[in-house]
């Protein structure tokens, strides 16, 4: 057991602290997998994916045969 | 003699020179436009074009430009945010006004008048009492006339600031408490304007009855402003129960702007009453925003004079009565005619025994 | 990287209105909030037209400069999204675009909207994608499936184009060249700043 009260009060606030992960709304860890903010170089990166697909599709479904 | 006539030839010789300049120039302006004298401007313009019509002109074309131009069409959608029109023009210039002159001007605006009334108040200082207190006062304002005032300045301080929260968040909120955080703040103001605007312009409509009475412009606001309201020299001119300031507050900020900010305020508060077209509320939206800016650069200077300006001004509107030093000072043909009337100036020390004996007289003087 | 963007041709536009049935059905669109509209000029006479309006996309959009929340964005296929989390339902957005594409679910007193709702250009939100939560707020994400807006894909007439800037200008202009006449890319100037 801590004497000093400075010790004991941070033995308090640390454990509070420790509980606050403890929050459903946690960002909790999970290998490969993107928890982060929005990523714009990933969006552009799946935008440039498509627009291969997109662009046929539209040579395909607009032009008159 | 002869060079007296020399000299008034040369001066007939300028007159004649300008005259004929100034005639040119007129004659050029209105020469062209005489052809409005003949014609009538609808036929100047051409009638009021028809789709179906036959004319000159590509009628395709013609068809297009209208759609460009704002034209209506028919559309079989429903609901209450259809429009049957291609393409409005309005919401362009709206957004260049808003993201435009709106914010920078206005912001500006606001802050300048914020430094200016520090400046002032760190050179000039409070208006003192003359001559300190007397211990006598007189009442100025009647209770529910004290009510009005503080629920319209209350409800005006939660509205100017939800209202430029909206306007301003954008640049100024949204770096400081994210996005999310704005939006959920900006939710609320938005609902709280909304809400309490009607109410505020109730407070308003009636201090523009009530108070229309007192405000009414004379011959001592001419004196009053000739002499600079009395913050330049030593002497304080003559006032009667309004001075010219507060008549210009009145009639200006209250009754102009005002009436300006609710009307549009209505408009834009109750979309339910269909009449409101696109070019209504951006219009509505703009003069809105601008009055009530105006409104609260003025409202900053009424604040400022009414507390920290002046000594003894404030407890005219929080008590309702005011030492008769001060109204001497600041409204003296008001205080001559109140005591013509009748009133009795009465002490502090009475006045506290009256409202509350318990308490020893002298206790909470200022 | 693809520039996504709309192209109604007004002389293969029967007013079928196919276009908004389509986009009602597919992101189940509220009654009263119309994505998608069909506008007809001369209705009923000589020369009449018609047109389908929706959001365009634009490139310098002016409902996103005038959100007082910030809640719009342009996603790398030069689509603007909005965020309903974000949006207070002000209005704003509605009286800026020139389209009159944003629509809210009420008109009530005292300003009370909703959450607006406009065409996403079948490309969902800013939620999961293929989520519940995309689908119920913005509908289906046919975009990240490699499909084209479905009012477009479905057209009767080809006459709504979508996709593409540069291949919707192609094909367009392969159609003036075969038909003649001059190209009427209503709506591109106003959008885009440029037309075909």
């Amino acid at each position: 057991m801590p004497r000093k009260p400075l010790h004991l009060l941070a033995l308090v606030l640390l454990s509070g602290a420790l509980a606050a992960c403890g929050s459903e709304q946690t960002t909790m860890y999970e290998p490969g997998v993107y928890k982060g903010k929005e990523d714009a170089a990933a969006s552009e990166e799946a935008a440039e994916r498509r627009s291969g697909a997109l662009r046929s599709r539209a040579e395909r479904g607009f032009a008159d045969r | 003699m002869k060079s007296q006539a020399q000299a008034l030839k040369a001066s007939r010789r300028w007159r004649a020179m300008l005259w004929s300049l100034f005639a040119i120039i007129i004659l050029a302006m209105a020469l062209p436009s005489i052809g409005y004298l003949v014609a009538d401007a609808a036929q100047v313009y051409g009638p009021e074009r028809d789709f179906s019509e036959e004319r000159a002109a590509n009628p395709r074309s013609e068809m297009w430009r209208d759609a460009r131009f704002g034209e209506g069409g028919f559309t079989t959608q429903t609901g209450p945010y259809v429009t049957n029109q291609m393409i409005a023009n309005i919401g362009e210039n709206w957004r260049q006004v808003r993201t435009g002159p709106m914010t920078t001007i206005g912001g500006w605006f606001l802050i300048a008048v914020l430094v200016l009334i520090s400046l002032f108040f760190a050179v000039v200082g409070r208006s003192r009492i003359e001559g300190g207190r007397s211990g006598m006062t007189v009442v100025r304002w009647k209770g529910y006339e004290r009510f009005l005032h503080w629920f319209t300045a209350l409800s005006f301080i939660v509205l100017a600031i939800t209202g430029l929260s909206l306007l301003f968040g954008r640049y100024v909120l949204i770096p400081i408490v994210g996005h999310s955080g704005f939006a959920g703040y900006a939710q609320a103001a938005m609902y709280v304007h909304n809400f309490l605007g009607p109410a505020f312009s109730v407070g308003v409509l009636f201090m523009i009855v009530l108070w229309a009475k007192h405000n009414i412009p004379n011959r001592t606001d001419v004196q009053w402003f000739k002499q600079g309201g009395g913050i330049i020299g030593n002497k304080h001119p003559s006032a009667g129960k309004m001075n010219g300031g507060e008549k210009v507050w009145f009639w200006l900020g209250v009754f102009t702007l005002g009436l300006i900010v609710i009307v549009s305020g209505f408009i834009l508060d109750f979309p339910n009453w269909g009449f409101q077209t696109r070019e209504i509320m951006a219009w509505s939206q703009g003069i809105h925003a601008v009055a009530a800016i105006i409104w609260i650069g003025f409202f900053f200077g009424h604040a400022y004079i009414g507390t920290l300006g002046t000594e003894g001004a404030l407890e005219g509107m929080t008590r309702g009565r005011v030492d008769t030093n001060w109204a001497k000072q600041h409204h003296d043909l008001w205080y001559e005619d109140l005591i013509a009337r009748g009133e009795r100036p009465v002490p502090e020390s009475e006045l506290e025994g009256a409202k509350a004996p318990s308490q020893p007289a002298g206790q909470s003087g200022h | 990287m693809a520039r996504m963007k709309f192209l109604c041709d007004a002389e293969r536009c029967i007013e079928c209105q196919a276009c908004v049935t389509a986009c009602k059905n597919e992101h189940e669109v509220p009654w009263g909030v119309n994505r998608r509209r069909v506008i007809v000029m001369n209705d009923g006479r000589p020369g009449e037209k018609a047109v389908s309006v929706a959001c365009m996309h634009c490139t310098d959009a002016p409902c996103a400069a005038v959100c007082p929340v910030d809640c719009f964005y342009t996603t790398a296929d030069g689509i603007v999204l909005h965020d309903k989390d974000l949006c207070i339902g002000c209005g704003y957005c509605f009286y800026a675009c020139p389209f009159g594409a944003p629509q809210y679910p009420q008109q009530s007193a005292f300003g009370v909207r909703g959450k607006m709702d406009k065409c996403t250009f079948c490309a969902g939100g800013p939620e999961e994608v293929h989520s519940s939560a995309e689908l119920t707020k913005y509908g289906t994400n046919r975009v990240e499936q490699g499909k084209l807006p479905l009012c477009a894909e479905m057209c009767s007439t080809k006459a709504l184009l979508a996709g593409d800037g540069d291949i919707v200008a192609d094909i367009y202009r392969k159609r003036i060249i075969t038909r003649g006449g001059r190209p009427q890319t209503w709506g591109w100037e106003a959008a885009y700043g440029e037309d075909v």
